[in-house]
């Protein structure tokens, strides 16, 4: 691991690779940044789309390039310029196919998607007879490739993000208003111009990332990362900074894997490998992010019956007002060994070992116990007054034991006027006897 | 232009229409300001389709609207309008406070920093329409009621002249109606104009003081008890007039070429 992190960095400043590596980087950055605004969208394809339909604009660009016999960055020139005419197009056609539509958004798409590549693909195969060497260089736009990167295109993707990152920083509130309630947006006379901005800006920031991503799975460099920092952050402004992070490693971790990875027998295209890094990322986001993140979901989950029982145990001490042996406390939480230990441990500070394997509650595990019981019959008698029946309340008390705060308590006794019995004529601890949970 | 339009938001022969329909026909009308009107009407008899051409939301086929005597741009920091909550996606990634101080952006702009004023205005609001305690909170935790307070926090913290409400007691429960109510009839004590769309006539009866009565044309408006009459609403809410519209959208779609 460290060693690959002194691989990248040596790359990072040795010349032959420098330019492709930060190329590739500001490439996805902007991709991820722009592929934010469309998450919010929730219109994702449209990457996918402009991508696509950019395919046979760069043969036709090669086409006009071979009879006026330019080449190198020339050529890449007339690529682009090929590319965002009909990258603009299919999106003119995707307007006025959504507009007359109106109910299948996605057929729509699909149709700009497959009518495009089809054209394209036919074009490439006349392409491939009349110039073989130009054919070469359009196929690489199929799946990407960074070791070939000239400082041209290196310098064209700082300046377009240089020019996003402008844009972004500079109305983030009105892209906020815009991408959220567009209605109110014009009714303070933003949305027409801002959307085509952000077209325009999109389209540029597509096509200049073709060569790095591939156009085949840009859109993943577009959707991934603004997904994955969704399930860390629930900011805008943080998604953007999050998205375009992720972008930046992913990039440069991918290119470093396709050119490392691939040798003269195997040779690894960037876009792929990206795409694959920057996926990784995303499924470790939905697995460990902190916002409802599967393993800490999960994590949250075990630690509250743990807690559960733990409290049930406390409980059961209290009542017997005095000790409790294993067996008995095994059977009576019903649960795996595991899990008895792993209760046991918790209780280590509230509980003592007294000898035969039975275990006595200590003065704080003794407050520990009260608070549970407390909150328990408060519970009871505040379902008793809202109409429960008197044999109904001890069920759901058990249950909402576990998860009434202090602050609730404070409620329940204002509320109830500070009863001092259950329902079920038994006391309720005093408050004075009570532990509380410093939260 | 007479001087008397100075008092009046005036509509001159209003038409709207869509592809497929026609909503509004030929509407001419004048609310006053300062007052609590009503727009009401069976469903889609272009109410909504009314405030939207108000608002240049949707493009008017024919007709204008003048705001006290000036045009909707030289008066657009000057209304405020809160859309149906069904029409945003509550997942988008935004505080409650937030969105409420989206409202300043209307007179201060887009760059500047939110004033101590403006916080504190914020604050209040949030207050009165009870989502203090939600203020930091993602929008997609919030209840229906709530949804539909928070816009209208977010109306208010424009602070306009007239407020424009589409439907804000649509799915709402009775504290939160009562609540908007309450609210509205502080911004008339305020001297603001306030046009609101309506379902429940009961409560138009009782609250507000003029009303628009809409059927794709114009029924009739003025004072709430004038227009109330059985004949109108006879005339609205049971009449088959649906040959008008009709009529209409066939002449529309002969001209495009169509049919």
């Amino acid at each position: 691991m460290r060693n690959m992190f002194l691989d990248i960095w040596t790359m990072l400043i040795d010349p032959t690779y420098s330019i492709s590596m930060l190329g590739s980087a500001l490439a996805c950055i902007s991709l991820s940044l722009i592929g934010v605004i469309y998450s919010l969208r929730r219109s994702a394809l449209v990457g996918e789309v402009i991508a696509h339909s950019a395919f046979p604009g760069l043969i036709l660009g090669g086409f006009i390039g071979i009879y006026l016999g330019v080449s190198g960055e020339r050529m890449s020139l007339l690529f682009l310029l090929g590319a965002i005419i009909t990258g603009h197009l299919s999106m003119k056609k995707l307007a006025y196919l959504q507009k007359r539509w109106d109910k299948s958004a996605d057929s729509s798409l699909m149709m700009s998607i497959s009518a495009f590549l089809g054209i394209g693909i036919l074009l490439a195969s006349i392409m491939q007879t009349v110039s073989p060497v130009v054919y070469k260089d359009v196929v690489i736009f199929l799946y990407g490739r960074v070791a070939t990167m000239l400082k041209f295109h290196a310098f064209l993707y700082a300046m377009v993000t240089m020019v996003l990152l402008a844009f972004i920083l500079s109305s983030h509130r009105r892209i906020k208003v815009f991408e959220f309630d567009k209605v109110f947006a014009s009714t303070l006379g933003i949305g027409k111009w801002l959307d085509k901005i952000v077209l325009f800006i999109t389209l540029v920031v597509v096509i200049i990332s073709l060569r790095s991503c591939g156009i085949l799975l840009l859109s993943g460099m577009m959707t991934t990362p603004a997904i994955a920092a969704r399930w860390w952050v629930k900011r805008m402004s943080s998604m953007f900074i999050l998205a375009a992070l992720f972008g930046g490693v992913s990039a440069i971790t991918g290119s470093y894997l396709s050119l490392y990875l691939g040798d003269a027998d195997v040779t690894l295209p960037t876009g792929p490998m990206i795409t694959v890094v920057s996926a990784s990322i995303t499924v470790f986001s939905i697995l460990f992010g902190p916002r409802a993140g599967v393993v800490l979901c999960a994590v949250r989950r075990i630690s509250f019956s743990i807690r559960c029982r733990e409290e049930n145990i406390l409980k059961a001490l209290y009542k017997k007002n005095g000790s409790m042996t294993f067996k008995e406390m095994k059977n009576f939480l019903n649960s795996g060994v595991l899990l008895f230990v792993f209760v046991l441990l918790r209780l280590r500070k509230k509980v003592t070992l007294t000898d035969r394997f039975s275990l006595d509650l200590k003065q704080e595990g003794k407050k520990a116990a009260a608070r549970i019981i407390r909150l328990h019959r408060l519970w009871e008698v505040y379902l008793f007054e809202v109409g429960f029946t008197k044999n109904r309340v001890h069920v759901f008390a058990e249950e909402i034991e576990h998860v009434l705060t202090d602050e609730m308590e404070e409620i329940l006794v204002k509320r109830l006027n500070n009863p001092t019995h259950c329902p079920h004529k038994q006391e309720i601890p005093a408050k004075t006897e009570v532990a509380f949970e410093t939260s | 232009m007479d001087n008397t339009d100075k008092d009046y938001i005036t509509v001159h022969s209003l038409t709207v229409h869509y592809d497929t329909h026609a909503a509004l026909i030929d509407i001419n009308l004048k609310i006053k300001k300062g007052q609590m009107t009503a727009v009401i009407g069976p469903n889609g008899a272009g109410k909504s389709s009314f405030i939207k051409a108000m608002l240049n939301l949707v493009n008017k086929t024919s007709g204008f609207v003048s705001f006290f005597g000036k045009s909707f741009d030289e008066m657009k920091q000057e209304i405020a309008y809160v859309s149906q909550t069904k029409e945003i996606d509550w997942n988008f990634p935004i505080t409650v406070k937030e969105v409420v101080l989206m409202g300043c952006y209307a007179r201060s702009g887009f760059f500047k920093s939110y004033s101590k004023k403006d916080l504190l205005k914020c604050h209040d609001l949030l207050v009165k329409f009870g989502l203090l305690e939600k203020k930091n909170c993602l929008i997609s935790e919030l209840s229906g009621g709530q949804r539909q307070r928070l816009f209208i926090a977010r109306a208010y913290m424009q602070d306009a002249e007239i407020y424009i409400f589409d439907e804000p007691m649509a799915f709402v429960d009775f504290t939160t109606s009562e609540m908007i109510i309450k609210s509205m009839k502080d911004l008339k004590a305020k001297g603001k104009t306030i046009i609101c769309i309506h379902h429940d006539l009961d409560e138009v009866k009782k609250e507000f003081d003029e009303v628009i009565l809409l059927a794709h044309y114009l029924v009739d408006s003025g004072p709430t008890k004038k227009v109330l009459c059985k004949k109108n609403l006879v005339r609205a809410y049971r009449s088959n007039d649906s040959i008008l519209t009709e009529a209409f959208i066939l002449s529309k779609e002969k001209e495009s070429g169509q049919v």
